[in-house]
């Protein structure tokens, strides 16, 4: 009973793959597999625009690209972080955070005026 | 490696983008997620063809996808590759600065070298743009046309409309838009409220036409109207932006208000702006024509006229329809001047209309000096030019290892190539900057103190486009400078075994030196033989017989406005006054009074001349004459010398009637050189005017200019004279007074003389004679001046040029010289070979130079007087001096030659 994959909210797309990549290298294909999977297929990202996020990404410096071989031996272009894309990651994972919280705290409050159970 | 192509055919075709790596990049990572994908979903037990059908789904629109992420990933690169080359050429500059800064010596020279250069390059340029180049300031002016006559039957050239001919074709001509016409005249100019302070101010008496045909558009009130031009009309006059400024203080209520222009009282309509300056700068106040078709001034052929041609008219279609409307004019306007015919005229003078260009018209005449100062000045940068490559060639030898090592570790050759042209560029670019600052400066010299006839001379300045210039000139330096290095480099002729053992590159490099040495001699000779022709003209010009003495002679003029002196004997009365007064200042030996001065362009009349006893014919229009009137002892004063006869009466009883002419008056028509058979002869200046007795005959005059024989003259007394055309009398008149002390300090006392009879007559042009004779080679000294300075410093670039590359061909051939010693020669025939060598060279460039300088010789002879473009003195006197400076430069290198010491010079491997 699975609810349909939301829409993600614009510029969450980056800080998840950013933070996908602080395992290590990976490949487009992996970053989007992981995402849905660890999100409890709660995040579904249209793979084109999750393309364009990398991309975007390498052009602002936050990631850098190289190619290499995927386990079956195939050519790849793998991404990884930069020291700015950790930086960067350590901040926006510190606002959607505080964001996210701010919200559950609304949502689940059962009184007006209260604080939450 | 896969590719899209099985999967997606045409899809490449489709899209032809650029950059074929990035896509295809792009591409593979794409295929590598699909691929990736069906593996999976086929992997979970789907059919292939289902598996892509979704996995293609899943991606979203593929092609959108390609197009964006190759977008992204281009704009990436090109952004590295900008920061990238940005930082290259940032370090290439602070590199280059560096080095620069290590050798001063050679930094300061070159700088200043080309400084100069570009500086007197962008002068020249500002002023040939400014005067030739630019359009006229008015309205639409690539159609304006300026309107005159030939007339070759009766010997003239260049002649001005008439009264008559304007009207004919101001009414019916189709070829022209609209045509108006204008004399420059001076005025005495007072404001009402104080009549004493009357300025003598250049005037332009014209048609409202000719304001409606430039597109004069006021700066404050209107312009003039076809109201204005109606004789009858009330009196109206037009002020200058700066007469404004400057006589009223910039009052915006002058307008209104009445000036007093010649003793009439007239209502400034209007203010034109400073940027209208017609037909000169210097124009002060504009006087509206008042031409009454019925009742014609009988003064013929004196108004400039200025017409717009008609949209799709060419000059040769209103050439034709001009001569066509000629008949016309006689039709319209059957007496010409009383006595003479408008059909007599025509069918006489056959005047041929010219139609010109407003432009050209304007500044054609200084067109020629102009191109030879512009060809002065390109070759003197081209001097510069070949100075610094020269220098930038002796330090680039001695940088061989640096680059060497630059080269080895990897910098590659259009990396080292780079490095040297940035040393240029900064180069170049500083003293672009200072060339630019130098060129201001010469150009304000210029318009301060150079010769003021020069068209258009206030609009030269130096602005953006002087700025481009300069900008291209430094860059043209800044490849000279570092061409033959750069290429050197890439021809990997740069290695670590160069010495200045005599190697081959040395020896090419010699090669090299000595060939641009050559170019420099050779502009040298060019420039110099140029700057002797003019220097000779000048001489011929100053020993031109004048026919008076300008020693000790002061001047100036009085105009007497026909509302305060109406009558001929007011006007009679006030100048014999003068005259009496003046003479009784002390330091005043004698007085005259003329109408016209020699060397001046004051007061031309020139008139006909029918001597009786020859055929009656008044169908012939005979040569013209210079009419001058004079009183008192104008001969006397000049000191021009009275051949026979007897000159007039003292002013108070000179006789009506009489009149005296120059020995080339008498020469032509009465072919005695002597005059004696002139005198006593009768003539007249019209075929039914009252008759002249000659009563005597005086030398000839160079009355306009050094240059031009003088014109056959007749002199009249001033007293009675009237001008047989116009019935004036002459009231412009100047005033000649010989001194015996120094005339210039003698001019104010005669000066206050005319005030004192008259304080609110103003005097004007006061000038003594020796400054007027100045003033008339003006222009020719001013240039030969230019190119003099010109010359001196391609002379001492082409010195400095020679000595450096034969003090270097001694230092080449140290060991050979040594040899040479040790084998017996003498230290004098060492020295006397090196000394040969650079003779030798110099030689070259000699005759390069001559060879030149006969291509360019066209460009000087506008200006000669007396010499011809091959001169044999000038241009030998050219190269002469330049095999003096070859032995010069080459007496340093020679005794070091002779110097060496053999054993040194040996051991020096």
């Amino acid at each position: 009973m699975a609810k349909e994959p939301e829409e993600l909210l614009r510029g969450t797309l980056d800080a998840l793959i950013l933070k996908t990549l602080s395992w290590g290298p990976r490949h487009g294909y992996a970053v989007a597999g992981w995402i849905r999977e660890t999100s409890n297929e709660a995040l579904a990202v249209e793979d084109r625009a999750l393309y364009l996020a990398l991309h975007r990404l390498e052009d602002r410096g936050l990631v850098e690209s190289e190619w290499g071989l995927s386990d079956n031996n195939r050519r790849a272009k793998f991404y990884q972080l930069t020291t700015r894309g950790r930086a960067e990651l350590r901040a926006e994972s510190n606002r959607l955070t505080r964001y996210a919280d701010g919200l559950f705290r609304v949502l689940k409050a059962t009184r007006w005026g209260g604080e939450p159970k | 490696m896969s590719r899209l192509e099985p999967r997606f055919p045409g899809l490449r075709r489709f899209l032809r983008l650029r950059d074929r790596s990035v896509q295809a990049e792009v591409d593979d990572e794409i295929a590598f997620h699909m691929e990736s994908r069906v593996r999976d979903l086929v992997a979970r037990g789907e059919p292939e063809s289902n598996a892509r059908r979704m996995a293609a789904a899943q991606f979203g629109d593929v092609y959108e996808a390609r197009l964006e992420l190759a977008a992204v990933d281009r704009r990436r690169r090109r952004r590295r590759r900008l920061a990238g080359a940005f930082d290259a050429v940032g370090q290439d500059l602070r590199h280059a600065a560096r080095s620069l800064r290590r050798s001063p010596a050679f930094t300061g020279a070159a700088i200043a070298t080309l400084t100069v250069g570009i500086g007197a390059a962008t002068a020249v340029f500002a002023v040939v743009d400014g005067v030739l180049l630019r359009p006229l300031p008015y309205r639409d002016p690539s159609r304006l046309v300026a309107a005159w006559y030939d007339m070759p039957k009766i010997n003239l050239a260049h002649v001005p409309q008439a009264a008559a001919t304007y009207l004919t074709y101001r009414d019916l001509a189709r070829t022209l838009d609209g045509i108006g016409i204008y004399v420059e005249q001076e005025t005495n100019v007072a404001d009402r409220t104080s009549p004493n302070d009357s300025q003598r101010m250049r005037t332009t008496v014209c048609t409202s036409t000719l304001l409606s045909v430039l597109g004069a558009s006021p700066l404050r009130g209107r312009v003039f109207t076809e109201v204005d031009d109606r004789p009858q009309a009330a009196p109206v006059v037009l002020i200058s932006e700066s007469v404004w400024r400057s006589q009223f203080g910039g009052d915006p209520s002058i307008v209104g208000r009445r000036l007093d222009v010649d003793g009439v009282a007239r209502e400034v309509v209007g203010i034109m702006p400073r940027s209208f300056r017609f037909p000169s700068g210097e124009t002060q106040v504009w006087v509206p024509l008042g031409l009454d078709p019925n009742k014609l001034p009988a003064n013929a052929f004196n108004y400039n006229a200025v017409a717009r041609l008609a949209p799709g008219a060419s000059v040769a279609a209103a050439e034709r329809e001009l001569a066509r409307l000629l008949p016309r004019v006689a039709e319209r306007f059957p007496d010409f001047v009383p006595g003479i015919t408008t059909r007599a005229i025509m069918d006489q003078a056959r005047p041929q209309p010219r139609v010109i260009p407003l432009l050209e018209d304007t500044t054609g005449a200084v067109a020629g000096t102009l191109g030879l100062v512009a060809a002065a000045a390109v070759l003197l940068l081209l001097v510069t030019c070949v100075n610094v490559a020269n220098l930038s060639l002796v330090r680039f030898d001695a940088r061989q290892r640096e680059l060497a090592v630059r080269e080895a570790i990897g910098a590659g050759t259009a990396r080292v190539v780079r490095y040297l042209a940035s040393e240029s560029l900064e180069l170049a670019g500083f003293a672009g900057l200072l060339g630019l600052l130098l060129g201001w400066c010469l150009v304000r010299a210029l318009v301060t103190f150079g010769p003021t006839d020069v068209p258009r001379l206030a609009e030269i300045a130096l602005d953006w486009q002087a700025a481009a210039f300069a900008a291209a000139a430094a860059l043209l330096s800044a490849i000279g400078c570092c061409l033959i290095p750069a290429f050197r480099v890439g021809r990997r002729r740069v290695s670590f075994r160069e010495t200045t053992r005599g190697g081959t590159a040395s020896r090419w490099q010699h090669r090299v030196r000595g060939g641009l040495v050559a170019a420099q001699v050779a502009f040298s000779v060019a420039v110099l033989a140029g700057s002797g022709l003019l220097f000779r003209s000048f001489q011929r010009l100053h020993a031109v017989r004048l026919g008076f003495d300008p020693d000790h002679v002061a001047t100036y003029w009085v105009s007497l406005p026909p509302a305060r002196y109406a009558e001929r004997a007011d006007v009679a009365r006030y100048f014999a006054t003068l005259a009496r007064r003046v003479a009784q200042v002390p330091g005043v030996q004698s007085v005259g009074v003329t109408s016209r001065l020699p060397l001046e362009q004051r007061g031309i009349n020139q008139n006909p001349f029918y001597p009786d006893g020859t055929e009656k014919n008044d169908k012939k229009l005979p040569p013209l004459q210079l009419f001058t009137t004079i009183g008192g002892d104008y001969f006397r004063t000049l000191r021009i010398p009275l051949l026979t006869g007897r000159t007039f009466e003292p002013m108070e009883t000179q006789r009506f009637g009489e009149a005296i002419i120059s020995r080339r008056t008498a020469e032509l028509f009465w072919k005695d050189s002597s005059g004696a058979a002139a005198v006593g002869q009768h003539f007249r200046a019209l075929p039914n005017g009252p008759p002249y007795t000659v009563i005597g005959v005086v030398a000839d005059v160079q009355d306009t200019s050094l240059a031009i024989a003088s014109s056959p003259t007749v002199y009249f007394p001033e007293v009675v004279r009237q001008d047989s055309l116009t019935r004036q009398i002459a009231r412009t008149m100047a005033v000649v007074a010989r001194t015996t002390s120094d005339p210039a300090k003698i001019a104010p006392l005669i000066e206050r003389a005319a005030r004192e009879i008259d304080p609110t007559l103003p005097t004007y042009g006061g000038q003594t004679m020796s400054e007027a004779l100045r003033a008339s080679t003006a222009r020719l000294a001013f240039v030969a001046l230019l190119l003099a300075s010109a010359a001196l410093i391609t002379l001492v670039l082409g010195g400095v040029g020679l000595y450096g590359v034969m003090a270097y061909a001694v230092a080449l051939r140290q060991r050979e010289i040594g040899i040479r010693i040790a084998l017996g020669a003498s230290p004098q025939g060492v020295a006397a070979a090196t000394t040969r060598g650079g003779m030798a060279l110099t030689a070259i460039g000699v005759a390069a130079g001559v060879v030149l300088f006969g291509f360019s010789a066209r460009l000087v002879r506008t200006l000669l007087f007396g010499v011809a473009p091959w001169d044999p003195v000038a241009i030998g006197g050219a190269a002469a001096v330049l095999m003096a400076i070859a032995l010069l430069a080459s007496w340093g290198p020679a005794r070091r030659a002779a110097r060496v010491n053999p054993v040194d010079a040996l051991r020096a491997d």
